[in-house]
């Protein structure tokens, strides 16, 4: 993922970093995100409502979460 | 160019990062994800399970904690809010959850404010499959104890990571750093005065009352005021 590193201070372990990505970043991460577990986001969100997810889907959760709230577009989890 | 948002949300990073490694001894990265004025806090790392801290029992690496806060501006539109956290405690035997306490605060059903515990009891599991069968809609899943959402506090009185933390090592063994629970204890301070002053904004009337029933006097402001409730109607 390309991301503009915003880095003020020096590059101490603790110094909080911020890191400003793109729509199309954000996009494309969760379409690979998708990909890679062979399912669309409304049959995950499914799964994890109905059912119990693997621990490659709580990750991939985790991952559109973000996405979804940044991009704020759902009004439900990721 | 840097705005204040980004500047204040680097600040919040900041404070979580030193929480965590006052607190469990882990020098955590945090970073802060930035979208327009949206903003996702969380610790460094390309996948979520890079994204974990790792917590030990006397020195064995039992679990793995996730965190991660989302900010954007309140309703005022002049202050950035934290309108979602997900804290949860991840096995390592099959990187599931433990447990998870979850914060929205735009949710529609669930509590705004609600842990999560994936566990197993056979009473309850017995109550919930009864409740299914009289109303599968309100019990839709009674062999799964992680679908009940135990409600806390709603939005300003939830708990805070350094509660969940203390929970961690106080009642789960996680190993801790020296001096843990003054760190967790000006931390929990610190947030908790946030979020007094965040409802004395929102209810000015009550605060007034009570202020002046302590011997202030106060001057009401010359411009309207709508208290703001949903916080406090919300489950």
């Amino acid at each position: 993922m390309r991301q503009d590193l915003v880095q003020d201070g020096e590059e101490e372990p603790m110094t909080p970093m911020t890191i400003v990505v793109t729509r199309d970043e954000l996009v494309a991460r969760r379409n690979r995100i998708l990909q890679s577990l062979g399912t669309s986001i409304e049959a995950l969100r499914e799964r994890a409502e109905s059912g119990s997810p693997s621990a490659e889907e709580w990750e991939a959760i985790a991952d559109l979460e973000e996405i979804s709230f940044l991009l704020d577009d759902s009004a439900d989890d990721f | 160019m840097t705005s204040e948002l980004e500047v204040r949300s680097k600040a919040f990073a900041g404070e979580i990062g030193s929480v965590l490694k006052d607190s469990l001894g882990t020098d955590t990265q945090i970073v802060s994800i930035r979208y327009g004025d949206r903003y996702a806090i969380r610790p460094a790392g390309e996948t979520p399970a890079e994204r974990r801290i790792p917590l030990t029992v006397n020195g064995q690496h039992l679990a793995d904690l996730a965190v991660a806060l989302y900010q954007t501006l309140d309703h005022s539109g002049a202050h950035l809010k934290t309108t979602r956290t997900d804290f949860g405690v991840f096995s390592t035997l099959d990187r599931t959850p433990l447990l998870r306490l979850e914060y929205r605060s735009d949710m529609r059903e669930d509590p705004v404010c609600h842990w999560q515990f994936h566990a197993e009891r056979g009473a309850f599991t017995h109550l919930l499959s009864i409740a299914n069968s009289s109303d599968a809609r309100r019990v839709p899943s009674p062999h799964d104890l992680s679908k009940v959402h135990l409600p806390v506090g709603g939005e300003r009185f939830r708990p805070c990571l350094e509660d969940f933390v203390e929970m961690l090592i106080r009642d789960c063994g996680v190993d801790a750093a020296p001096g843990w629970q003054s760190a967790l204890t000006a931390g929990r301070e610190r947030w908790r005065r946030r979020q007094f002053r965040t409802s004395v904004r929102d209810l000015q009337d009550e605060a007034a009352a009570v202020l002046e029933a302590h011997g202030w006097t106060l001057t009401p402001p010359t411009f309207a005021y709508e208290p703001h409730l949903q916080p406090y109607r919300s489950w």
